[in-house]
């Protein structure tokens, strides 16, 4: 069933003026700024994204101390090995953030709303792919996330979460701590301690390789769009053409500003 | 209770023991151990029963550097621990007895023992090929083993070997070589992982057995506790430079001759379990960190595989040969990731410009 | 005619079978055979050179860092690696404190139940076999009160019926012939020198981190840092005193206790001077450079091949006349077993064909033991001490000369003596001897050395694998306790492609070759007398002699990369 869509006349009223909209090539017509991306979720990106950085290099450091202190009184790697220690702490718990919004975050951060489990997303994944091989000339707009970026975002928290358990099982390596050995002491038993050091490290230039190719695809989609992708990640807001909005899109909308005109 | 009466004296005299060399021995064992001085009655009464444990020690695919490191031992020494403390009746490397008389020997302590004696193994255990490839007497090792090790009281699996098969099973392990507690499911044994044995403590695995009459708690490969416990690193001499950041960068420089950390050249000091550092080798002489060398981890599970490269921080990637080491192909992957993103940006930029957005009903049909 | 099987011989390292023919109370016939197997050279495949010698040394633990010694040899040649006169001295070190520590254990541990009753040391008399100690060395361990102790100990360990290791020895044989007081003073050197043996090593703890399985050793040179100033450099003053005192420790050792054993105890089985000849040719690699490595002029103990006893010639060692046969032995080559094969191209794919275990024998006329057959010049060798001072005194070499000729004439025997089973056991001994007097030698140098600023102690131009060309193979030759040991590599790739191991027990130990010519076991046991077949104690004095260590033997010869696998039963 086809709901009846109110034809937008006048935009429906964005809560912030919609941005870059007046660009010559943009298709002229109503569109909304839609609040895409809850505060939480881009405190856990950015903090994801600040956090592999760091633990990157101070990592790079524990794998390869490139520097060798020579004074009696430096602590280099003693530093560097709390300094990751610290920062994996801040980047399980932005993990734990993003883990959280799976189900309880905005309707496009779900975990629901990005499992490719219909039949219709890998057909939409393999839309956006002939984007991305030049075969279809333009890209698959969606409100949220695409379906091929959603399923690589999903195998990233994998990896993700596979790097924080080996890295839980090196730190219990040396803290033998009594809830960490409940959790994760068990794990050498069965993949030895030095191929858990192997993955974790591994892992890591996995990591840096996908936010290069998350950037690009980003810089990529979004100046095809014209539609604030990259802004969004920054201010939460997505431009989406009202025409273009999914009936659950609008539901979503509505209430959520039905909810805002209540409160 | 605390002094031994006349009955203990005249055990030891039958033995030509002093009383003072076994306050002296028992306190020693005490010490290994961890175990607080009021054990000491009960361990000297222990040591000075008139009727000694018999041990055998079984060799199977072995380099009889156990057996070596056991000569080698200070608390006991191998003449207290053969003569004064156990009946040692079986133990090709050193028996008296051979052929017939030493397989005598070995049939006779286990029916006339059955459920008392101890019994150690050194070596593997091949299992391809119905054993053909290690026999005594004849016999398969493994049929030797499930007999004397099922009838014993306890076994003792020193060295890496008979741990988990050891060097023996290392990749691609040529004769299906297993350790003890892989061969004979089921059986009561403790493992004495190294390469090989520290005998300090396998001695005080005994001695603890003698006092006792069981065995040391131990972890999940069934290691004791006290040797095992911990990793070698948190007990290195030389972990405060690791902390500092002072590394030996190429053998002999200025950081190796100062004692400085091995970490760069592969020491597997912050992987292996072991205490080493602490009992050191050869009565308290060094340890091979203090020898200027990285540990290679001989007291972990599967060691020869896991623990290798030794020179290198980490294992080989799997899949790769020996030249591949993780860095290179992770570095090659983010190459390929900026040289792909690269290509498909200039690409990109000659994409033709999107044509006027079809109408919403388009769109629908598109998606 | 009976078969005789001594399976497990034991006072050896590893797993040895000898099956021999009794006929009139003479041995006519004897196969020796190795029982086990581990295919370390297949393991070794695709690993990193620089850590080959730690793999390889698990091969021996009774003579643990004789196969890193070749191993570290091989790859250096192999890369073209020069190591500095300090590894040099380091490494002489550790392999002569072996091989002293090694022949005192061998000798007291191994093979001196062979000779000494011990059930007979209880009707000593303490105050006479004080006498003989006293007469025989200047070892202060001598009184009748050390003895009479000693006595006690072994009778307690006899009154409690729990012999422990001496239960099952052959006491009260007839072919025991020391009187009761030699054999209480054995016994209590048995017992000391359990007690030195695991004192001195301690040089290896110092050099290596432990023994056994020293953890020091480099593709170019060694771990142990050198520094004049430093409390935590491996080698510093502090450290050389130590050694210095083990160095002594071992001289006194030899010529306290070792050499006057032997030469008590030899005048009492005399007839051993004539059994066990064996073949009669020896070969012997050398080592022990005073220089450089390379030049064999330099070495300690000369290189060279006697053949068929005669000692006034010794030709020169080509290691390219070196071949294999598995004719005898459970492996198969691909052009057929009847060739034997130089090492750098030999094969090993093993094929069992004995009998199914349990077993009562072997088919001896077929293919019979897990060694292979090494051969020179297509004849069997003898390998080990007698075969370096064989050499060494063919030679001329003036301490091997010295040593010889006063062993010889305090017995008031010809040179033709040495060709025995009683002539491996007192070369054994003089070549500890003539060891233990270097050792502190060489402290002397490191400490010189030290003292003027030479620290170098490892070469650093061929560390990273990135320096190596593409393929490279070479060999490192080595003289163990037991004898000549080579190890020959080939890297490609900055991996093993192939390694091999040509071990001094193989050259004794082998079965016989496609001729049928036998090994030096099976020709030194021909014509020895036995005199009960159920305790065959003549038997294990020959075998012994030759200081088995069959873990060492058992082949080691590449697989040319062929992998094979075999189906797990369990």
């Amino acid at each position: 069933m086809q709901p009846q869509m109110k034809p937008a006349a006048a935009p429906v009223p964005p809560e912030r003026a919609p941005r870059k909209l007046a660009h010559p090539r943009m298709r002229i017509g109503p569109a909304i700024a839609v609040y895409v991306w809850q505060y939480p979720l881009r405190l856990a990106h950015w903090g994801l994204v600040l956090s592999i950085g760091l633990l990157a290099f101070t990592g790079y450091y524990i794998h390869n101390p490139f520097i060798v202190g020579q004074t009696k009184t430096t602590f280099l790697m003693g530093t560097f090995r709390f300094a990751h220690e610290a920062f994996a702490m801040c980047f399980i718990a932005f993990f734990l953030i993003r883990i959280y919004l799976f189900f309880a975050g905005d309707r496009w951060v779900k975990l629901s709303a990005m499992a490719p489990v219909s039949r219709a997303r890998w057909k939409e994944m393999i839309e956006v792919a002939k984007f991305y091989a030049f075969i279809r000339p333009r890209p698959l707009s969606k409100v949220g996330h695409n379906p091929l970026a959603a399923a690589s975002y999903l195998g990233i928290y994998a990896l993700i979460f596979v790097e924080i358990v080996t890295g839980l099982v090196m730190f219990n390596w040396l803290a033998q701590n009594p809830v960490l050995t409940v959790l994760v002491g068990w794990i050498p038993g069965y993949i030895d301690i030095q191929n858990i050091r192997l993955i974790h490290f591994c892992l890591m230039f996995v990591f840096i390789a996908f936010g290069i190719v998350h950037v690009h695809m980003c810089l990529i989609v979004s100046s095809a769009e014209k539609r604030g992708l990259l802004d969004s990640i920054f201010t939460g807001y997505k431009v989406v053409p009202v025409d273009e909005l999914e009936e659950d899109d609008r539901a979503a909308i509505e209430a959520a500003r039905d909810h805002r005109v209540r409160a | 209770m605390l002094a031994p009466g006349t009955e203990m004296k005249d055990a030891l005299e039958r033995r030509g023991i002093t009383r003072r060399q076994l306050v002296k021995f028992c306190s020693a064992m005490l010490g290994t151990l961890a175990l607080p001085d009021r054990f000491l009655p009960q361990a000297m009464a222990a040591v000075a029963k008139a009727r000694k444990p018999v041990l055998v020690w079984l060799e199977f695919q072995d380099c009889a550097g156990c057996s070596e490191s056991m000569l080698r031992s200070s608390h006991p020494n191998v003449g207290e621990a053969v003569l004064d403390l156990l009946s040692w009746e079986y133990h090709e490397t050193i028996m008296a007895g051979a052929g017939q008389a030493a397989t005598r020997t070995l049939d006779r302590v286990v029916k006339e023992e059955k459920g008392k004696y101890l019994v150690v193994v050194e070596g593997s255990i091949p299992t391809a090929e119905g054993g053909i490839h290690c026999t005594i007497g004849g016999r398969a090792a493994i049929d030797i083993a499930r007999e004397v090790c099922s009838n014993a009281a306890a076994t003792i699996a020193v060295g890496a070997c008979a741990f988990d098969g050891g060097l023996v099973a290392a990749k691609p392990n040529p004769t299906g070589a297993v350790g003890v507690h892989e061969a004979l499911p089921g059986i009561k044994v403790i493992n004495m992982a190294g390469c090989p044995h520290n005998p300090a403590n396998t001695a005080a695995v005994l001695v603890h057995y003698l006092t006792f009459n069981d065995l040391p708690a131990v972890d999940q490969y069934s290691r004791p506790l006290f040797a095992y416990g911990r990793i070698i690193h948190d007990q290195c001499e030389r972990r405060a430079h690791f902390d500092a950041g002072r590394f030996v960068t190429e053998w002999g420089d200025e950081g190796h001759r100062k004692g400085w950390c091995l970490y760069k050249m592969g020491c597997k000091g912050p992987e292996a379990t072991f205490n080493c550092p602490i009992v050191q080798w050869n009565d308290h002489t060094s340890w091979p960190i203090r020898a200027g060398h990285g540990c290679i981890g001989c007291a972990s599970p599967r060691f020869w595989d896991h623990m290798s490269p030794f020179y290198e921080r980490l294992p080989s990637v799997p899949g790769f040969g020996v030249e591949m080491t993780a860095t290179k192909l992770g570095l090659g992957l983010v190459g390929a990731a900026l040289v792909g993103v690269t290509g498909h940006g200039l690409a990109s930029t000659l994409r033709p410009a999107a044509p006027p957005a079809p109408p919403p009903d388009s769109v629908r049909k598109e998606n | 005619m009976s078969r005789i099987v001594v399976d497990p011989v034991t006072r050896i390292e590893g797993h040895l079978r000898i099956e021999a023919q009794l006929d009139g109370g003479k041995l006519t016939d004897a196969w020796s055979s190795g029982t086990m197997f581990r295919g370390i050279e297949m393991i070794l495949q695709g690993r990193d050179p620089r850590e080959a010698w730690i793999w390889t040394q698990r091969i021996c633990g009774v003579c643990t860092t004789v196969h890193s010694i070749a191993s570290v040899r091989a790859v250096e040649d192999a890369l073209g690696i020069e190591v500095p006169d300090n590894a040099r001295i380091v490494r002489n070190l550790i392999a002569g404190s072996q091989m002293v520590q090694d022949h005192v254990i061998h000798f007291y541990h191994l093979h001196a139940l062979d000779w000494v009753d011990v059930a007979s040391a209880l009707k000593a008399d303490p105050a006479k076999t004080s006498q003989i100690a006293q007469s025989i060395s200047d070892c202060s361990k001598s009184s009748t009160t050390y003895f009479r102790d000693v006595q006690r100990r072994v009778k307690a360990v006899v009154d409690s019926g729990q012999l422990s290791l001496f239960a099952s020895g052959y006491w009260g044989h007839p072919a025991y012939n020391l009187p009761p007081e030699l054999n209480l003073l054995a016994v209590a050197h048995y017992l000391e020198a359990l007690e030195w043996q695991k004192d001195f090593i301690r040089m290896h703890a110092i050099l290596g981190g432990k023994n056994p399985h020293p953890q020091s050793f480099l593709v170019g040179g060694m771990s142990t840092a050198m520094d004049p100033n430093e409390p935590a450099a491996v080698i510093n003053p502090e450290r050389i005193e130590v050694l210095r005192d083990l160095a002594r420790s071992a001289r006194r050792f030899v010529s306290d206790y070792y050499i006057p054993d032997v030469l008590a105890v030899a005048p009492y089985y005399k007839d051993w001077f004539s059994r066990g000849e064996g073949l009669g040719n020896f070969l012997s690699y050398g080592d022990y450079s005073s220089g450089d490595q390379r030049d064999p002029g330099t070495f300690l103990f000369p290189r060279g091949v006697v053949l068929g006893r005669d000692l006034t010639r010794v030709h020169p060692v080509d290691p390219a006349k070196i071949t294999e046969s598995v004719a005898h032995s459970w492996y198969e080559y691909a052009g057929g077993d009847a060739q034997p094969k130089h090492p750098s191209a030999g094969e090993t794919n093993p094929k069992y064909t004995g009998p199914k275990p349990p077993f009562d024998h072997l088919d001896v006329d077929a293919k019979y033991s897990w060694l292979k057959a090494p051969r020179y010049d297509g004849q069997p060798m003898e390998v080990g001490p007698l075969a370096r001072m064989v050499v060494g005194y063919a030679a001329g070499r003036k301490e091997i000369r010295d040593a010889v000729d006063g062993a010889l004439k305090a017995l008031n025997a010809p040179p033709s003596v040495l060709f025995s089973t009683l002539g491996r056991l007192a070369a054994r001994a003089l070549e500890a001897q003539i060891m233990a007097n270097q050792l502190e030698g060489w402290v002397d140098q490191l400490a010189f050395n030290l003292e003027h600023g030479n620290t170098a102690i490892f070469n650093a131009a061929r560390w990273d694998p990135g320096s190596w060309p593409a393929s490279a193979s070479g060999f490192g030759l080595h003289e163990a306790p037991r004898g000549s040991l080579g190890h020959w590599i080939e890297i490609d790739h900055k991996a093993i492609r192939n390694y091999q191991a040509v071990v001094p027990t193989t050259w004794n130990a082998g079965p016989r070759d496609a001729q049928g010519v036998r090994g030096a076991y099976e020709a030194s046991l021909l014509n020895t007398p036995v005199a009960d077949p159920n305790r065959p104690l003549e038997i294990l004095r020959t075998v012994h002699s030759f200081d088995p260590c069959l873990a060492c033997a058992v082949h080691m010869v590449d697989a040319r990369g062929r992998e094979y696998t075999i189906p797990r039963i369990s």
